[in-house]
């Protein structure tokens, strides 16, 4: 279960974009932030909000229904207490794999 | 019920106005877990209750004093029950009743039902013309009535008496003020200084009656005249009666709290009931009632923390303190300003000239009140006086003299408890705080993160002494330092533009990385996107990643996260054809919602990201823009080829201008109609730009707005043809977009430029500016493409617009 699964060849991914993918029955925006890919929940804690249609700056998504921000390292949300799920994504070999 | 499965307390809040909002503000700023749902009597957002004389003088329109807006309400999850009244309470069962006679269970109750107008038993008062001033519905039924009428009267010499007399005089009736006593605000003011208030009334045209209560008010259906105690008589085609408000204690006497004058409270702000809180107008704290917004913000914040369980925090009276203007005077008053107290001594300075009082009230060695006049700058000083009962013998004798005008240093000596924005209740130490944690640096920054200086602004001076305090040297005032395009820049978008062009810089991420701070912010990435398209004509570099979601995929996203499909049906005239493409093109997909728009399109909801370019190639019809701030469509009406009442064919010049416009982005969205006849049908006067023809040919309307805001649109010009019509209407779009900041709409723009200066700049034979313009805006019109058609037909459809990854294994 704990293997790392391919998702696709990293020029998939435009920089500063998010994309969704489903694995697992889990919806998962993963992000190229430019130096760095990063993976949480696609689903805003707040109203479900698809976080990979966001506007990203810097290490933050801003949730594209009601403006919730949300740290993309950390998982969590502005001002709330709630947080959203964050998984392991990584670059080898230009693909990039996330661990559930 | 939470993601947790714990289940909400409930607080219900009986009352929407300052009181009950400034409430749950302080319960959400806590923290604190509490499913809130408050009601509203009124059939409004709540509004600042203050701001209503601006409302009767036209100064402001509604929207300008709404404490919240709609949005305000979802986001914390709050729900708003408009025109409906909790009618009873039964503190025992735990349950309130609303208007419908639903129950209501609550966990806490907050009432804020504020007060009521007195309505004093004269014979005749029941006569058609005569208004009491207390909320929106008053207003506006005083302003409806006064169309077409000469004389008000006013009957009450208070604050809200002058302040109605005040503002129906600005709209050109003759007013006059009856008061009963002997002296206009008696509440506020002191002989000498109500003297002053008179005659500077009188020289605005505003008669003042003192000594005159009125017995009767006569007439046969509406309101003729007013007969008063002392024999005398006259006429009047309205009256205004202002005699003072009563604490509404109804609600709570019937639930069987204990009321006297108010609803009784104690220091932590419960009434009788433990689980039931009062603040406000409505309440009587220590054997006081107030009447003025200052208390409820500290009573709010006791009340806050004493529903949430966190006894302790204390209310423990106010300084009845009024700031106020009226009829252009500038008035405060302080404390126990009377100076008839035993022991008290007054010192006084007067001109009856300069209309400037002054009067600092001692009681040993300690001032207790005061009254200013004309000059108010020493206001906050007095107010620390007295609240902090400092022993003033080393300055008695500049107490007076002390910090007027401006002259000598006049700041305030404020400790970290003193309050400096009363109307938002916050201290010293708080703005303080913000300051170093958040870097702050303005009062507008310093409003955002704890909304001191965001009502009234009185406390301006005393935010930037305190930015002053903790700055230093680095401080500058607000007045010289220009609007910067957001956080992210230190420049303005006006010096942004013009880096731009002399930089040749063509990306966004170029633009952040040289001018501005890097990353960008929710704002700029998008606005940035906006001024390079418009600077480089479309030859700027395009990063799709600054475009918010709707820029990207060329869809407006919904809540479900789906989209909209708005297909371009120019001027809102269709054929058979089309409706057939467009009615197969939601079969084929299972579109769940066809709707039409408020702008006369046909909407498909609920598409999802991957179907949108097939949809599009199925419908075969460009993008309506429906998503975009650019322009939207033009509205029409049917014109001359069929209206009987039609002067001019609108569908036609509709059709025109919507071609002609298309596509084009502005710094927020232009919405635009075409009406035949002064009928209005397409509703031209609320559009951003509307035409509205005339026997001659068309009057072009700009800046008016039909949604949150509404506006009548300002006109612009008259136009003999449908090409001088057109050629205006660029000229205006143009120049919006060139000089508008981004995301503000024609209706703020005009208001800020002035129409004068526009129609200078656009309509005068003198001014260079028209060929520049048409210049500029035929350029960007070549720079324009349908999106969808280049979606569909680009190479990087699939990475656009579908799910990267579906794995299952």
């Amino acid at each position: 279960m704990n293997e790392p699964i391919k998702i696709g060849d990293y020029r998939q991914f435009p920089a500063g974009e998010g994309r969704k993918c489903t694995v697992r029955g889990e919806e998962i925006g993963i992000f190229n932030l430019g130096d760095e890919f990063r993976a949480v929940s696609n689903r805003c804690p707040h109203k479900g909000g698809p976080l990979s249609d966001g506007l990203v700056l810097g290490a933050e998504v801003i949730c594209p229904v009601h403006s919730r921000k949300i740290d993309l390292k950390t998982g969590s949300v502005a001002n709330e207490a709630e947080k959203v799920k964050t998984f392991e994504v990584f670059l080898k070999d230009g693909d990039v794999y996330l661990k559930l | 019920m939470t993601a947790s499965g714990e289940k909400l307390r409930r607080l219900v809040v009986v009352g929407n106005g300052i009181a009950g909002t400034a409430v749950i503000e302080n319960v959400l700023a806590l923290k604190e877990r509490f499913e809130i749902v408050v009601y509203g009597a009124e059939a409004y957002v709540g509004y600042n209750r203050i701001l209503l004389s601006d409302i009767l003088s036209g100064a402001r329109e509604l929207r300008d004093t709404l404490l919240k807006n709609g949005e305000w309400y979802f986001e914390n999850n709050v729900r708003l029950c408009v025109n409906n009244k909790i009618t009873s309470v039964d503190p025992l069962k735990k349950a309130a009743f609303d208007g419908e006679g639903k129950r209501v269970p609550y966990d806490k109750l907050v009432i804020a039902t504020g007060s009521n107008p007195i309505v004093p038993e004269i014979p005749g008062i029941e006569k058609k013309g005569i208004f009491t001033f207390r909320n929106i519905k008053d207003a506006e039924a005083i302003i409806s009535f006064s169309k077409g009428r000469h004389t008000v009267a006013i009957i009450g010499g208070g604050l809200l008496g002058l302040e109605a007399g005040v503002a129906l005089a600005h709209r050109g009736l003759h007013a006059t003020v009856y008061h009963h006593g002997d002296r206009l605000m008696g509440q506020q003011l002191d002989d000498e200084a109500g003297t002053i208030l008179k005659k500077e009334l009188e020289r605005k045209g505003i008669g003042v009656s003192l000594n005159h209560s009125a017995v009767e008010f006569i007439g046969r259906d509406s309101v003729e005249g007013i007969a008063f105690s002392n024999g005398r008589a006259y006429e009047a085609d309205m009256v205004v009666v202002s005699t003072g408000i009563v604490p509404n204690v109804e609600l709570a006497a019937r639930a069987g709290l204990q009321t006297r004058r108010g609803i009784v409270v104690n220091d932590f702000m419960e009434t009788s009931d433990p689980d039931v809180f009062a603040l406000g107008e409505c309440v009587e704290h220590r054997g006081r009632t107030y009447g003025i917004v200052a208390p409820i913000r500290e009573q709010a914040r006791v009340v806050a923390a004493s529903v949430s369980g966190k006894k302790g925090v204390k209310y423990e009276g106010t300084v009845e303190a009024t700031a106020l203007k009226v009829a252009g005077i500038e008035l405060v008053s302080i404390g126990d300003f009377s100076g008839t107290s035993p022991g008290s001594e007054s010192l006084t300075y007067s001109d009856r000239g300069l209309s400037q009082y002054k009067k600092v009230v001692l009681q040993g060695n300690r001032v207790v009140g005061a009254v200013l006049m004309g000059d108010t700058g020493d206001h906050h000083r007095l107010l620390q006086l007295v609240k902090n009962q400092a022993d003033v013998t080393l300055f008695r004798k500049t107490l007076l003299t002390g910090a007027t005008g401006g002259k000598g240093d006049g700041r305030v000596v404020l400790s970290d408890e003193d309050v400096v924005c009363g109307c938002m209740g916050v201290t010293k130490k708080t703005i303080v705080e913000a300051i170093q944690k958040y870097e702050l640096t303005s009062r507008e920054e310093i409003g955002e993160k704890t909304r001191a200086c965001t009502s009234c602004k009185s406390c301006g001076p005393l935010v930037d002494q305190v930015l002053q305090e903790v700055l230093g040297g680095e401080f500058v005032p607000v007045a010289e330092k220009p609007k910067t395009f957001c956080r992210c820049f230190s420049i303005s978008q006006k010096e942004l533009a013009a880096k731009i062009r002399s930089t040749g810089l063509r990306a966004v991420s170029d633009v952040l990385n040289k001018l501005g701070n890097g990353v960008g912010c929710a704002y700029c990435k998008p606005g940035l996107s906006y001024l390079l398209s418009e600077i480089w004509a479309g030859n700027h570099r395009e990063e799709r990643s600054a475009r918010f979601i709707n820029d990207r995929v060329h869809a407006n996203i919904q809540k479900d996260g789906t989209f909209s499909v708005v297909p371009r049906i120019y001027g809102g005239v269709t054929s058979p054809a089309e409706l057939r493409r467009i009615a197969d093109a939601a079969e084929k997909y299972k579109v769940p919602m066809v709707k039409i728009t408020g702008g006369q399109r046909i909407d498909l909801l609920g598409v999802k990201k991957e179907a949108l370019p097939s949809i599009w190639a199925d419908l075969g019809m460009p993008s309506g823009h429906a998503y975009a701030k650019a322009t939207r469509t033009v509205k029409t009406c049917v014109g001359s080829e069929y209206c009987r009442f039609g002067v001019q064919d609108s569908t036609s010049l509709g059709i025109k201008m919507e071609k002609l416009f298309e596509g084009l982005h502005a710094p927020h969205k232009v919405k635009m109609a075409v009406s035949g006849c002064p009928r209005n049908c397409a509703e031209s006067y609320v559009k951003d730009i509307g035409l509205v023809a005339i026997q001659t040919g068309w009057e072009i309307y700009v800046g008016g707005a039909a949604g949150m805001t509404v506006r009548k649109g300002d006109l612009l010009a008259t136009a003999n043809t449908d090409e001088e019509a057109l050629r205006v209407a660029t000229l205006f779009l143009q120049y919006y977009r060139e000089e508008g900041n981004y995301m503000e709409r024609t209706y703020d723009f005009v208001v800020r430029l002035g129409m004068e200066k526009i129609k200078r700049e656009l309509l005068d034979p003198e001014s260079p500016r028209p060929a520049a313009l048409l210049e500029r805006f035929n350029l960007a019109k070549t720079a324009v493409a349908e999106p969808w058609k280049a979606e569909i037909e680009g190479r990087e459809r699939k990475a656009r617009f579908e799910e990267l990854a579906v794995i299952n294994e």
